[in-house]
C-alpha cells in the first residue's frame, strides 16, 4: 500500500483511506482528505518537509510523518490544468 | 422607533448575531464593515481568546455583533476554536446562544467552507450565509450561483465583498429576517448512506463532502484557467531558492524595524516620560512623595508605553502578513527547523521577534492556535537575547574581554566571539528545555499540524490597523496596568527603609576608604581611578549620587543583595552585584543604570560613549571590601553575561507571561527556571573560567 508520502512531487493520487482515529487523522478528513478524493503534491518546503498539497480546490499543508497516515491508490498521473477538477464526483446512493 | 423587519417596536433588545467561519474568509473583514470598531474587546472567561463584540444599528434594531474566532469543524481541536463552537451551543458560561448566526464562506472555496457551514445549519439557528471573497473568485474563473446555493442550503445566502462593502445592506436586512434554516436537502441521507464499514471519526467527514459534492454541483461553475494567480506567486514563494531568498528578506525586514525602527520611537518615548518627570520635580518638593511619583509612577509608565512601539510595529507586519497570505508560508517554510525540538513553524516569528524584545514575542504566540505549541513558544521566548541584555553584553565585552585576534584572522576578535556565543547559548537552551519539556511536562500526544494556506490576497489597511490598536491596547490595558503596579511596589523596595544617618556615614566611611586606598596603590592606572572617584565625592552631583547609591544599598533591595551573597559568591560576584542583579528585575533594560548607582556613579547614560567610559573605569578599579582583590576579572564579566543571558530578570516579561497564559504559575516556573538555569550556567563559567585561568 502506498501512502501520500510516497507520492512524487507534481503527481495526483486517489485517497483510498486515513489511517488512525487520533485529531489529526480527523483534522485531515474535516480538511476534505477523504476516501476517494483526488489529492495533488503541489511541492514541498526547501527542508524537504511539510509538504504542499491541493485538495477541493485549495492549498494545504501537512507534515511528512502525517502524509504516511493517507493510504493512495497508486499515482493517477500528472496535475490537471484544469484549477479545481482535483475531486472525484461520485454518485451517491438514493 | 421605527418597525424592524421582524416587527419588533420600541426600543427592542439587542439581537445578538455570531459571525463564524473557516480561518481567513474574511470574517474581521465583515465585521468592520457591519459594526465599524469593535464597541467591546475582552477576553473569554478563563482562556486567553479574545471576544470582539461590535454594536451598530439596522432599521432600528440594535445588534450586537460578535467576532468568533474560525474554526473548520464543529468538533474543536484547539481553545480558539472551542470557545467558537462552546458560543453557538450556548454552553460558554454567562452568554447565551445567540439569537442569529453569519456564516462567512469563502467564495474560492466552497468546497472546504460548506463543511463547517452544514454542520453550523443542522444546529437550528436563524442563519445566513455571507459569501465572501466574490471577487478573488471571479479572478480565478470561478462563479458561484447563490440563488441556486440558498435554495440547496435552505438559508439565505448573500455574497459580499466586504472590504468595497458591497451587499453589506442586503445581508443586514437579511440578518434581521433569517428564520431558522429547514434541514438541508439530502444531508441526511448521505451521512446515513456512509458504508457503515469505514472507521466511526471518518464516517462524519466521508458523508458530508459526498454531499457537498452534490451540492456544488452545478453552483460552483470554473472556467479554464491555465495557471491561477496562486500557482504564479506560490511557485516563487515556496521555491527552494527564491522562497528562501525571500524569506530571508521579508524576516530581515521584520526583524529590524522591530529592533531598530522602534529604538527612534523608544528614544521618543523615554524623552518624553523624561520631560514630564522634570516638570513634576519642579512643582513638588523633595522627599518621598516627589519620588514615589517620578521613579514610581512616571518611570513606571514610562516603562509601560516604551514597550508599545515594538509591539505595534511587530503586530503591523503580522497583520499585513496574515493579510496577504505569508504568514502560514513562512510557518510552512521553517516548519522543519522547529519540528525537531517539538514546536512547529508558527513559533517562528514570535521566538525571532523575542530576540529584539521578550514582549512582542511573546505576544506574537497569539497566532499560534495549538495550545501546547504556543504555551512552550512563549516559555521559551525570553531565552532569546533580547536587546536590552546587549547593552550589558556590549559594555562587559569592550571592558573585560580582551580584544585580540583569533586564529590570527585580524577581523575576528574574542569580544566578537563571546557575544556571538551569548546569543548561540540562548538558543541552544531554548532547544534543550524544549526537548526536555515536551518530554516530560508537556508531553502528550501529537497535536495536528494541519495549515491551510491561503488564497493570496492584498492586505486590508483597516484590518491592519485595527489589529495593531487591539494589540497594544490589550499590552496596555491588561499587562500595562500590572507592570505599573509592580513598578510602583519595587520603587519602595528600592527606596525604603530610609536612614539619612546611616547613609551620610556610609558615604564618610566610603570616602575614607578611598583614601586609604589611594595611599598603599602603586598601579598608575589605578591611581587615577581612585582620585577621580575622590574627587567626585567633593563635587555636589557626585556626592548626591554616592549619597543614591548608599540608600539603594541599604534598600530593601539592597539588603537582599547582601542576603543572596552566599548564593552569589560561588559565581564570583561581590553582593554590589547581586543586588545589581535583583534591582534590574524592575526593567532589565536599566541593569547597567542600576550599576551605576550602585557604583556610586549615579544615572550613567551607559549607552553614550561618555557615560560608558566613566562606568567601565568605575567598574575596573571596584575591589572586594577590604580588600585590593579586583572584582571584575575575566571570569567573572563572562559569568555575569551568562547570567544575564539565561535569568528571567524582567518583570514585565514574567507580567506578560502571566497575562497571556491567563495564569500565575507560568511566569512563577518560568522566573524559578530560568533564575537557576543562569545561576548554574553562571556558576560554570566562573568556576571553569576560573580553573583555566589559573
Ligand atoms: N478580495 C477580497 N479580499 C477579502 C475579502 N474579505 C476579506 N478579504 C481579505 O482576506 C484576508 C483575511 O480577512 P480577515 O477578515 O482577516 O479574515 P478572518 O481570518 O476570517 O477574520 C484579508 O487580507 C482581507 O483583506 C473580499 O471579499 N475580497
Ligand atoms: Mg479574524
Amino acid at each position: 500500500m502506498t501512502s501520500l508520502k510516497e507520492v512524487a512531487i507534481g503527481s495526483t493520487a486517489k485517497v483510498e483511506l486515513i489511517t488512525g482515529s487520533d485529531p489529526t487523522s480527523e483534522r485531515l478528513l474535516e480538511m476534505g482528505i477523504t476516501p476517494g478524493v483526488l489529492v495533488t503534491v503541489i511541492g514541498a518546503a526547501p527542508l524537504g518537509c511539510p509538504l504542499e498539497l491541493e485538495v477541493r480546490g485549495y492549498r494545504l499543508s501537512i507534515r511528512r510523518s502525517d502524509a504516511a497516515r493517507v493510504a493512495v491508490f497508486p499515482s493517477v498521473g500528472q496535475r490537471s490544468t484544469w484549477a479545481g477538477a482535483t475531486s472525484v464526483r461520485r454518485p451517491l446512493p438514493r | 422607533m421605527n418597525v424592524t423587519a421582524a416587527g419588533v417596536a420600541e426600543s427592542p433588545l439587542p439581537l445578538t448575531v455570531a459571525l463564524l467561519g473557516n480561518p481567513n474568509t474574511g470574517k474581521s473583514t465583515l465585521f468592520s464593515a457591519l459594526a465599524g470598531m469593535p464597541t467591546r474587546v475582552g477576553n473569554y472567561p478563563g482562556v486567553t481568546v479574545e471576544e470582539k463584540v461590535g454594536r451598530f444599528v439596522h432599521a432600528g434594531r440594535p445588534i450586537d455583533l460578535v467576532d468568533l474566532p474560525g474554526t473548520y469543524s464543529l468538533a474543536p481541536k484547539s481553545p480558539d476554536e472551542k470557545v467558537a463552537v462552546d458560543l453557538l451551543r450556548g454552553r460558554l458560561a454567562g452568554m447565551p446562544a445567540p439569537d442569529r448566526v453569519v456564516i462567512v464562506v469563502d467564495a474560492t472555496n466552497l468546497e472546504r467552507n460548506l463543511y463547517l457551514a452544514s454542520q453550523v445549519i443542522e444546529i437550528g439557528l436563524p442563519t445566513v450565509i455571507a459569501l465572501t471573497l466574490g471577487d478573488a473568485a471571479a479572478d480565478r474563473g470561478i462563479e458561484v450561483d447563490a440563488a441556486e446555493l440558498s435554495r440547496r442550503l435552505g438559508c439565505e445566502v448573500v455574497p459580499v465583498v466586504a472590504p468595497r462593502r458591497q451587499g453589506i445592506p442586503r445581508l443586514a436586512d437579511a440578518i434581521l429576517a433569517a428564520l431558522p434554516p429547514r434541514q438541508p436537502e439530502g444531508l441526511a441521507a448521505a451521512l446515513a448512506a456512509v458504508d457503515p464499514a469505514q472507521p466511526p471519526t471518518a464516517r462524519e467527514a466521508i458523508g458530508r463532502y459526498a454531499w457537498i459534492e452534490r451540492v456544488i454541483e452545478g453552483v460552483v461553475r470554473r472556467r479554464l484557467v491555465a495557471r491561477t494567480i496562486d500557482d504564479r506567486i506560490d511557485a516563487v514563494v515556496t521555491h527552494r531558492v527564491w522562497g528562501t531568498v525571500l524569506f530571508a528578506l521579508t524576516m530581515l525586514a521584520v526583524f529590524t524595524s522591530i529592533f531598530w525602527l522602534s529604538a527612534p520611537l523608544m528614544e521618543g518615548i523615554s524623552f518624553g516620560v523624561d520631560a514630564v518627570a522634570e516638570v513634576v520635580v519642579g512643582l513638588l518638593p523633595e522627599g518621598a512623595v516627589r519620588s514615589l511619583i517620578v521613579d514610581g509612577v512616571i518611570a513606571g509608565a514610562g516603562s509601560v508605553v516604551v514597550f508599545v512601539p515594538q509591539i505595534a510595529l511587530l503586530f503591523f507586519w503580522i497583520a499585513l502578513l496574515e493579510g496577504c497570505g505569508y504568514l502560514s508560508r513562512a510557518a510552512f517554510l521553517m516548519d522543519r527547523l522547529l519540528v525537531g525540538v517539538g514546536l512547529s513553524g508558527k513559533s517562528f516569528i514570535p521566538l525571532l521577534s523575542s530576540f529584539a524584545c521578550a514582549i512582542p514575542g511573546i505576544m506574537a504566540a497569539r497566532t499560534i492556535e495549538n495550545p501546547r505549541d504556543r504555551l512552550l513558544t512563549i516559555l521559551l521566548a525570553p531565552l532569546m537575547s533580547c536587546s536590552a541584555r546587549l547593552p550589558v553584553y556590549l559594555l562587559m565585552c569592550s571592558a573585560f574581554v580582551p580584544n585580540v585576534p583569533l586564529a590570527g584572522i585580524p577581523w575576528l576578535r574574542l569580544p566578537a566571539l563571546v557575544l556571538a556565543s551569548l546569543y548561540a547559548l540562548g538558543v541552544i537552551v531554548a532547544a534543550l528545555a524544549a526537548f526536555v519539556l515536551t518530554r516530560t511536562v508537556f508531553r502528550g500526544p501529537p497535536q495536528p499540524f494541519v495549515m491551510e494556506l491561503p488564497g493570496w490576497r492584498w492586505p486590508q489597511p483597516r484590518i491592519v490597523l485595527e489589529r495593531v490598536r487591539e494589540a497594544t491596547w490589550s499590552f496596555l490595558s491588561g499587562a500595562g496596568t500590572t507592570i505599573l503596579a509592580m513598578s510602583v511596589v519595587l520603587w519602595a523596595l528600592s527606596h525604603y527603609p530610609r536612614d539619612e544617618a546611616a547613609v551620610e556615614a556610609e558615604v564618610a566611611s566610603e570616602r575614607t576608604n578611598l583614601r586609604a586606598r589611594l595611599e598603599g596603590e602603586a598601579d598608575e592606572a589605578t591611581v587615577a581611578d581612585l582620585a577621580a572617584a575622590l574627587e567626585a565625592l567633593d563635587t555636589p552631583e557626585g556626592l548626591d549620587a554616592a549619597r543614591r547609591g548608599a540608600a539603594q544599598r541599604r534598600s530593601f533591595l539592597g539588603l537582599a543583595g547582601r542576603f543572596i551573597e552566599p548564593v552569589v559568591r560561588p559565581l564570583g560576584w561581590d553582593w554590589r552585584l547581586g543586588c545589581a542583579a535583583i534591582a534590574s528585575f524592575p526593567a532589565r533594560e536599566v541593569v547597567l543604570g542600576t550599576l551605576g548607582v550602585i557604583y556610586n556613579l549615579g544615572d550613567v547614560d551607559a549607552g553614550s560613549e561618555e557615560g560608558g567610559t566613566v562606568l567601565v573605569r568605575r567598574l575596573r578599579s571596584a575591589t572586594w571590601d577590604g580588600s585590593r582583590r579586583k572584582v571584575f576579572t575575566l571570569p567573572v564579566a563572562l559569568s555575569i553575561m551568562v547570567f544575564f543571558a539565561l535569568c528571567a530578570q524582567c518583570a514585565s516579561t514574567l507580567v506578560v507571561i502571566g497575562r497571556e497564559t491567563g495564569s500565575w504559575v507560568w511566569p512563577l516556573a518560568s522566573f524559578s527556571a530560568m533564575t537557576v538555569l543562569a545561576w548554574l550556567g553562571a556558576l560554570v563559567t566562573y568556576q571553569v573560567g576560573t580553573f583555566l585561568g589559573g
